[in-house]
């Protein structure tokens, strides 16, 4: 079989067979997790470096009528973003969790089928199917902990995600009304009949229900409550994978169906542009307000979430570049963040930022790996970060989008005052005796690597940009995709 | 090609490494020697090139500007290295080693991106010095960290502007964005108005923090501004306003630190109306009045170390000790305020008059000889307390040979650069057609010092007074509380009501399919 | 014709009102699912055709409805009947913790 295939159904089968060995075999527990994620890791790595030229598998020899799944750039950034977190994901999962380790591998695979689902698939009906699925175990993960407040932080996730999925089924029922197909390609050429009232008020309910996961305020409420008392490990895939995977999404249905002309006509490209200033404004306003440290990662993963928006919506080949790149450093950014938060968590059980003082000093390197993350997602060159940030404001500055150029810097100001706070409470001596539990290796390597990537990317930022350059040519312009897609 | 900064670099990197203390000191002493020695033989006009991304930067480009900057910087580098060798712990020494090596780059950058990327470095490293250095410096730290990175945004902006509107990075004259770039120098050079974080920082850091930081950051700031924004002749007027409030505010203070840190203000003040008269004669002689005010500053600063390392405090009270257990001490603390002051034969004297000859408006001309009256009056004070008030203080602890050392060769290129002004345009290639010993030049120079003391001498009482209430306005912590109180109301509204979220998001809803319906995005 | 349509608004713009403005948390679910019915609703109507019958390609069925909805409605219900276990669930969860199903007092996260 292929290989993009089995990227969607091996980790499915891992899932089915951990549930089986929960029943019958405990043992292979552990030699199944990591064997499957090594090996999923191969089969990520092979279909990436096969990306280019966009390749398209069509399944069970059905033609057009069957479902596609179709691998280009912009998926392939995906999948190589699941290719740096999982791994350490699981390293790090398997020392940190204390509940039940069965239940919470099996919801982590399945999340890692529904997204990787989502970024391959080629049918907008099926892109639904896989966001649930990534959505409800996605749920089911934040709810592990079983405390008060994750439970109550769960159940508001639960609601709003719910609401914005159905907004997305509405939206492509109505797609498929309209144009008789759910294939990807098929769409935008029937598209372009329909009026253009009756398309942008589709596309609001898409823009909408996206919006809704991705967590622009005003839609962000639930995801500070969903990050605040949720394992930490799944903090790091949701916010550098399942948000993410939803802005992939959104993008896709925009750049593929809609076209950028059409984006360009409607406004939305304004629209969301001014969308994602105000929301990192807000967010960085809101994440100096917090003493928990998961609410103030939370805050500010809806910021950079803008950046993020605020490149891919700029319009241009510089802008979703950049934006591209923003996705992938804040994956890895955030992702070393939460992980140091987590060995904070474990060895100590803090969740405030006054838990963690004095912590520089009995976990120097672990804290100098949180003190790097936070200064590249601040912004501050050398680190990865800034080059992302630094090509986004490039590009608005291109497209004439001088307001949010300017306010982004504006934005790295802020988001220095509480990252700096967290930094020097670090680093601020106290008389307490603190109780540690000593983090093993297998907590701290999958942390420094993360932090050790924020560096190189910072360095040698040409090493991903070669994988990027190429995603504008399928977005941009969706004649490409269109082509390959009917034609393969 | 080996730069000095990349060096310094290099040197913080191999300090990571589990050393002890005698390697410690043969990799800091190698590493800042040969960044002298490198610095030394770089040759005005070599330049190197690198394809970064879709830009082509330059990391290294001599001139003799630059040279002439980067030959005292490294110099400096050296003192301080060994100055601080023996008081500062291994992770202060690296952060030390990559500010340093920042700086120097900043010196020799060829372009902004380069220029920006480590003028942000020097911010990190600087910051994270003074906020590791101890433990009363957390706030201040995070204060200046926040000032600095404010001041480099606006750098980068107004990078953006400028390669927006022209299309290259060169570090040529600014075209677009000037006030962005005049604000970034502004913080960086402590000028009125943006100075807050110098008094603040440099009297509540350790003082071997003070005298690194001293050294490099206003200087930085000041090359940049020779560079960039060089010839605006309003900002002389600035420059004099600045160094007039400089001289207030030092004279009120009770702290000698607080003195030395507002005195930078005043000197800052001449370099900013050497640099924007424009002439090659009044920046060569504010580069020259550069490489003097590092040496006689850095000299007074380490010697308020050694009198803080010995006694414990920096009231002006302890300077009594120099007089009598000090000698090292008390022979560089009079060959500074020599310098400091202008007196002819001193090297503070050189720049000063080379200054004031490019001049041709008479109220700047009034301006700098007021500027040197006051700089004399309030070094005045410090040497009075140092050398004709009795005290009865004691030693509490000898001060090391290596404070002694790192002082002493700074002591020493003052004393020949007083005696042999010419040394420096030798060093460098810039030559300006000036006699320092022509009779006229003396006794303008020498008029301010001499005024000064009569009035010392006259007003005495007044000037040496204890204050009690000290003048200070920080209108930056004013934004900031309005900041937070914006964050605190955003806050409350997230109450936990599910109904309000969803509400919030159906009106979301409405909004955007308004503003599709009816265009009325044009609006936004 | 137009009657089911207005039918599938009703149904939904019913769901939405229930979950913005009710507070027990059966009933928020309730809304979810009445949002949910109106969804599959809407997608039997796209795929009906007057007098069609059921989807078999053979002789004699020339008038066939569209079959793809029917499918998208079986997935939809699957992926509904899913979602509203797992707020069941999670109600069943926070009843015993917090002793109330009223959502105006489960604000432990705030801010």
């Amino acid at each position: 079989m292929e290989a993009a295939v089995l990227v969607i159904i091996s980790p499915l089968l891992t899932a089915f067979f951990l549930g089986i060995s929960r029943l019958y075999v405990k043992k292979i527990f552990f030699p199944l997790v990591t064997g499957s994620a090594i090996i999923y890791l191969y089969l990520l790595i092979l279909v990436i470096t096969n990306s280019y030229p966009a390749k398209v598998y069509s399944i069970g020899d059905w033609g057009m009528l069957g479902i596609n799944l179709m691998v280009d750039p912009f998926s392939s950034l995906f999948l190589l973003i699941i290719a740096i977190l999982f791994l350490p994901f699981i390293i790090f999962s398997m020392k940190y969790t204390k509940f039940i380790k069965h239940d919470y591998f099996i919801f982590a695979y399945l999340m890692i089928a529904g997204i990787s689902g989502m970024v391959l698939t080629a049918d907008l009906f099926n892109l639904y199917v896989f966001l649930e699925v990534s959505s409800l175990s996605s749920c089911a993960l934040s709810l592990q902990k079983k405390t008060d407040r994750g439970i109550e932080g769960t159940f508001k996730y639960l609601i709003m995600s719910t609401l914005g999925s159905f907004f997305i089924l509405l939206a492509t029922i109505l797609t498929y009304y309209l144009t008789g197909t759910l294939n990807m390609a098929e769409i935008p050429l029937a598209f372009e009949d329909i009026p253009f009232k009756i398309k942008s008020t589709i596309m609001a309910f898409f823009v909408f229900g996206y919006a809704l996961k991705i967590g622009l305020i005003p839609l962000h409420a639930w995801l500070p409550d969903a990050y605040e008392d949720s394992p930490i490990p799944y903090n790091v895939l949701s916010s550098g994978l399942v948000m993410k995977s939803a802005l992939y999404a959104l993008i896709r249905i925009l750049y593929i169906m809609f076209g950028i002309d059409f984006l360009d006509e409607s406004g939305m490209l304004t629209i969301v542009v001014f969308w994602g200033v105000i929301t990192f404004l807000i967010a960085h306003c809101l994440a100096f307000q917090q003493s928990n440290l998961n609410r103030l990662l939370a805050y500010s993963s809806i910021a950079q979430i803008a950046y993020i928006m605020i490149g891919l919506f700029v319009g241009t080949e510089a802008g979703l570049i950049a934006g591209s790149f923003h996705i992938l450093n804040h994956a890895i950014m955030k992702g070393a963040l939460f992980l140091v938060v987590g060995i904070f968590n474990y060895s100590l059980t803090a969740v405030e930022i006054e838990d963690i003082k004095g912590l520089g000093y009995k976990f120097p390197i672990i804290s100098f790996t949180f003190v790097v993350a936070s200064l590249a997602i601040v912004g501050l060159p050398p680190f990865n970060g800034f080059m992302s940030k630094w090509l986004i404001v490039e590009a608005a500055l291109e497209a004439d989008f001088v307001y949010a150029a300017f306010f982004i810097l504006v934005g790295t100001f802020l988001s220095l005052t509480y990252y700096l706070k967290v930094i020097v409470t670090l680093y601020t001596k106290t008389e307490e005796e603190l109780l540690i539990e000593e983090p093993g290796l297998s907590l701290k390597l999958p942390t420094i690597f993360l932090g050790s990537l924020c560096i190189v990317f910072g360095i040698v930022p040409s090493l991903p940009l070669s994988l990027m350059n190429k995603i504008p040519k399928f977005l941009l312009d969706n004649g490409e995709y269109i082509r390959i897609l009917l034609g393969g | 090609m080996l730069t000095p900064g990349f060096l310094y670099i290099t040197g913080a990197l191999l300090l990571l490494l589990p050393i002890n203390n005698k390697i410690k000191y043969i990799i800091s002493f190698l590493i800042t020697a040969g960044a002298l020695i490198v610095t030394f033989y770089l040759i005005p006009g070599n330049s190197l090139q690198l394809d970064f991304l879709k830009l082509t930067l330059i990391p290294i480009k001599v001139d003799s500007i630059s040279k002439l900057t980067g030959l005292i910087f490294a110099f400096a580098g050296l003192a301080a290295v060994i100055y601080s060798i023996n008081i500062c712990s291994l992770p202060n020494l690296r952060l030390i080693f990559v500010f340093i090596g920042s700086a120097l780059t900043v010196v020799f950058s060829g372009d902004l991106f380069t220029l920006y990327v480590f003028w942000e470095l020097m911010t990190i490293s600087s910051s994270f010095l003074i906020i590791m250095a101890s433990d009363f410096t957390k706030k201040t730290g995070y204060y200046y960290f926040l000032m600095h990175v404010a001041g480099s945004l606006s750098l980068l902006w107004g990078i953006f502007l400028q390669y927006s509107a022209t299309g290259s990075l060169s570090l040529n004259a600014i075209e677009a964005g000037t006030p962005f770039f005049l604000i970034a120098i502004a913080v960086k050079l402590a000028f009125v108005g943006f100075h807050t974080w110098m008094p603040l920082v440099y009297s509540k850091a350790p003082f071997y923090v003070a005298v690194v930081l001293s050294i490099y950051t206003t200087k930085v700031g000041v090359y940049v501004m020779a560079r960039l924004v060089s010839g605006i002749n309003i900002l002389a007027y600035a420059g004099l306003i600045s160094a007039l409030f400089g001289i207030v505010m030092a004279l009120r203070q009770n702290q000698v630190l607080k003195l030395l840190s507002y005195s930078i203000i005043i000197q800052v003040g001449y370099m900013i109306i050497g640099i924007s008269i424009g002439t090659a004669a009044g920046i060569s002689g504010a580069m020259f009045h550069l490489v003097n005010h590092i040496l006689y500053k850095t000299v007074l600063f380490m010697a308020v170390g050694v009198v803080i390392y010995t006694t414990g405090k920096d009231d002006f009270e302890n300077l009594g000790i120099m007089r009598s257990k000090l000698p090292v001490t008390s022979i560089a603390t009079l060959v500074a305020f020599l310098g400091i002051a202008g007196v002819p034969f001193f090297n503070g004297y050189m720049s000063k008059s080379l200054i004031k000859d490019a001049l041709h408006e008479p109220l700047l001309k009034w301006g700098l000889d007021l500027m040197s009256f006051g700089t004399s009056l309030l070094f005045l004070k410090f040497i009075y307390y140092a050398f004709f008030k009795n005290s009865t203080m004691n030693l509490a602890k000898k001060p090391t040979i290596s404070m002694q050392l790192g002082m002493g060769f700074l002591t020493v290129m003052m004393i020949l650069i007083g005696i042999h002004p010419y040394l420096l345009e030798n060093l460098t290639n810039m030559h300006v057609d000036f006699n320092y010993f022509e009779m006229k030049h003396i006794l303008s120079g020498m008029q301010p010092f001499l005024w000064s003391i009569l009035i010392f001498i006259l007003f005495k009482k007044y000037v040496v007074k204890k204050y009690d209430r000290l003048l200070y306005y920080d209108m930056y912590r004013k934004m900031a509380t309005l900041f937070v109180a914006t964050g605190y109301q955003l806050s409350n509204y997230h109450d936990g009501k599910l109904n309000k979220y969803l509400l919030w998001a159906t009106t979301t809803l409405i909004i955007l399919l308004f503003l599709l319906m009816f265009n009325s995005h044009l609006l936004l | 014709m137009e009657i089911p349509y207005v039918v599938v608004i009703i149904l939904f713009c019913l769901g939405m009102y229930t979950i913005i403005t009710k507070k027990n948390l059966i009933k928020i679910v309730i809304g979810f699912t009445i949002v949910e019915s109106s969804l599959i609703l809407l997608l039997m109507l796209v795929g009906y055709k007057p007098d069609g019958t059921a989807p078999i390609l053979d002789k004699g069925y020339e008038i066939v409805v569209d079959p793809i909805p029917q499918a998208l409605a079986l997935t939809t219900i699957v992926i509904g009947g899913s979602v509203t276990a797992v707020m069941l669930a999670v109600v069943i969860k926070i009843h015993k913790r917090y002793r109330t199903l009223n959502i105006d007092e489960i604000r432990k996260l705030r801010g």
